[in-house]
């Protein structure tokens, strides 16, 4: 079993081994290009769905309007404060950071939790680039409270669009990476004209000077569609914050921020999440208004700019999906040995596409994006933990590296106790993360202050947890 | 260089077309039924322009790699 690992852990730092040095200080970015970065990165095709369903969980508009500012902000303050210093401090990606801290062994199971969530991330996107596809065909779009396939059409629409992603994947990652630089600005522009154009439908004149009575009464109402629970504001506050829990609280954008010249650049997400997030919202949240409260990406962006709309709806989803399937093509090529690029994508793809049939993962893309937030948040606490407060308690760290241990035990007990306390908190799914992280941080510390006091030697060096 | 300009200045009027056709439907100057047709258009132009600038900035790349 431990021998297995070795060669897993083994193929994996193979993988990984372009990025094993810390960036030089000649590759270094602009801030301009951090700003960019984030401009287009925060602006997909989930970006329909999470701003229509505020609507439709009825928040009211005082209550959007100061939880996506202070949700953003905090969002904002976790890459500057938390992600950006440790990764302009050590320049390494995770995977490595991680690697001293967790052991390879640890790295394996993060990378395949990593890997499953991708995919299922990628499968939501293929479900809103079907709403678009689902129009020309006339194939009818699950409803909210579905969870396996309603329809033959729907299952047949994305095995065909998950399966064209995934060929066109396979045939040309890197020229699909740059098409996706030239469509985020569009798909931006594609926003804010939409929700400027249904803008008439519900009664705004043209000179906006009714815009928000409209607003607070016929788009952010306060009251929620049927059977649909009642959000506030901390309920959108919290949203606003963990959307990119992964990526900052999680600390995987270290693999970006370890090319900035310095810890400030995390202020850059702002373009992200002001830019992108917070414009997005509102303009999806507009346009699902107009066309009648029903959750229909396609629909929305068709009535608001026509053609161009239903095809940037699913250009959108292609272009996010795209960069997902790599990523989990990537996390799961530790278990597929000698396997060559293509195969190991056809597969994510294939995974990808069989679970994007399933409309949960669509319909309910809020309570899935804070599951994956939630997941992957204790080795971000982890990694704080030996980073800022093992110094400060006089704690020896990087202890799996320096022993040459394959698992740091106490890191695993931490990371699967945080996450089956998460499940029983008397919390709404929304607010587990934040004691969850306060628990995992802490426990973390002292259970190495436990064992430094008990003054315990280091284990054998080949020994397994 | 004047190349990589022009390419830049023709997206960039492309993408403020698209975002100035919203407006123009809004104040009434065009029907609904022509602001689509006006953002349809000037996507194609936006992918069209932007799209080539990439590639040129591509190759330029490659034949700077080369040299």
């Amino acid at each position: 079993m431990a021998t297995s690992l070795s060669q897993i852990t083994d193929r994996m730092d193979n993988l990984y081994e372009f990025d094993r040095e810390p960036v030089s200080l000649d590759k270094l970015q602009t801030g301009a290009r951090f700003a960019g970065l984030f401009a287009g990165e925060h602006v997909a095709a989930t970006e329909f769905v999470i701003g229509a369903f505020f609507v439709l969980h009825g928040v009211s508009l005082h209550d959007l309007l100061l939880g996506l500012m202070l949700g953003n902000l905090l969002a904002v303050l976790s890459w500057t404060f938390i992600c950006a210093p440790i990764a302009t401090q050590t320049r390494l990606t995770l995977y490595w950071y991680l690697r001293k801290m967790a052991g390879p062994g640890l790295n394996v199971i993060y990378n395949l939790a990593n890997a499953i969530l991708y995919c299922i991330l990628a499968g939501a996107m293929i479900g809103v680039s079907a709403t678009a596809l689902g129009l020309v065909f006339g194939i009818d779009i699950p409803s909210l409270d579905d969870v396996f396939p309603s329809s033959l059409g729907w299952v047949c629409l994305t095995l065909a669009i998950g399966i064209l992603f995934t060929v066109l994947a396979v045939l040309g990652f890197e020229k699909l990476s740059r098409f996706a630089q030239v469509c985020s600005p569009w798909i931006f522009v594609l926003f804010i004209a939409g929700a400027l154009a249904l803008l008439p439908r519900l009664g705004v004149h043209a000179n906006f000077d009714n815009f928000f009575a409209v607003a607070k009464t016929k788009i952010w109402s306060g009251v929620a569609a049927e059977g649909q629970e009642k959000f506030r504001m901390a309920h959108v506050l919290f949203f606003a914050w963990f959307c990119n829990l992964a990526m900052h609280i999680g600390l995987s954008d270290m693999a970006l921020f370890r090319y900035a010249k310095k810890w400030t650049y995390g202020l850059y997400s702002a373009f992200g999440m002001y830019g992108g997030h917070f414009l997005a919202w509102i303009c999806s949240g507009i346009m699902v208004a107009a066309i009648g409260r029903e959750m229909h990406p396609g629909l929305m962006a068709f009535e608001a700019a026509g053609l161009a709309g239903a095809a940037g709806v699913f250009i959108a989803g292609w272009t996010t999906a795209n960069p997902t399937l790599y990523r989990a093509g990537l996390a799961l090529q530790v278990i597929t040995p000698n396997w060559p690029r293509w195969k190991v994508t056809l597969t994510a793809g294939l995974l990808t596409t069989i679970l994007s049939c399933f409309p949960v993962f669509f319909v309910k893309l809020l309570d899935y994006v804070a599951i994956y937030g939630l997941v992957l948040m204790p080795i971000g606490a982890i990694v704080l933990a030996e980073h800022w407060f093992f110094p400060l308690f006089k704690i020896e760290q990087f202890q799996a590296e320096k022993n040459k241990k394959l698992f740091n035990g106490r890191a695993l007990i931490v990371w699967i106790g945080t996450l089956a306390v998460c499940s029983f908190l008397p919390l709404h799914l929304f607010f587990r993360w934040l004691p969850g992280y306060c628990l995992a941080l802490i426990a973390y510390i002292l259970l190495h202050v436990i064992r430094k006091k008990e003054g315990a030697k280091p284990r054998d060096s080949k020994e397994v947890i | 260089m004047m190349r990589k300009i022009a390419l830049s200045s023709l997206s960039g009027i492309s993408l403020l077309c698209c975002l100035a056709s919203p407006f123009l439907f809004l104040w009434g100057q065009v029907s609904e039924k022509n602001y689509k047709w006006i953002f349809l258009l000037a996507s194609f132009f936006w992918f069209f322009f932007a799209s080539l600038r990439v590639l040129i900035q591509k190759r330029n790349q490659r034949s700077d790699g080369n040299h």
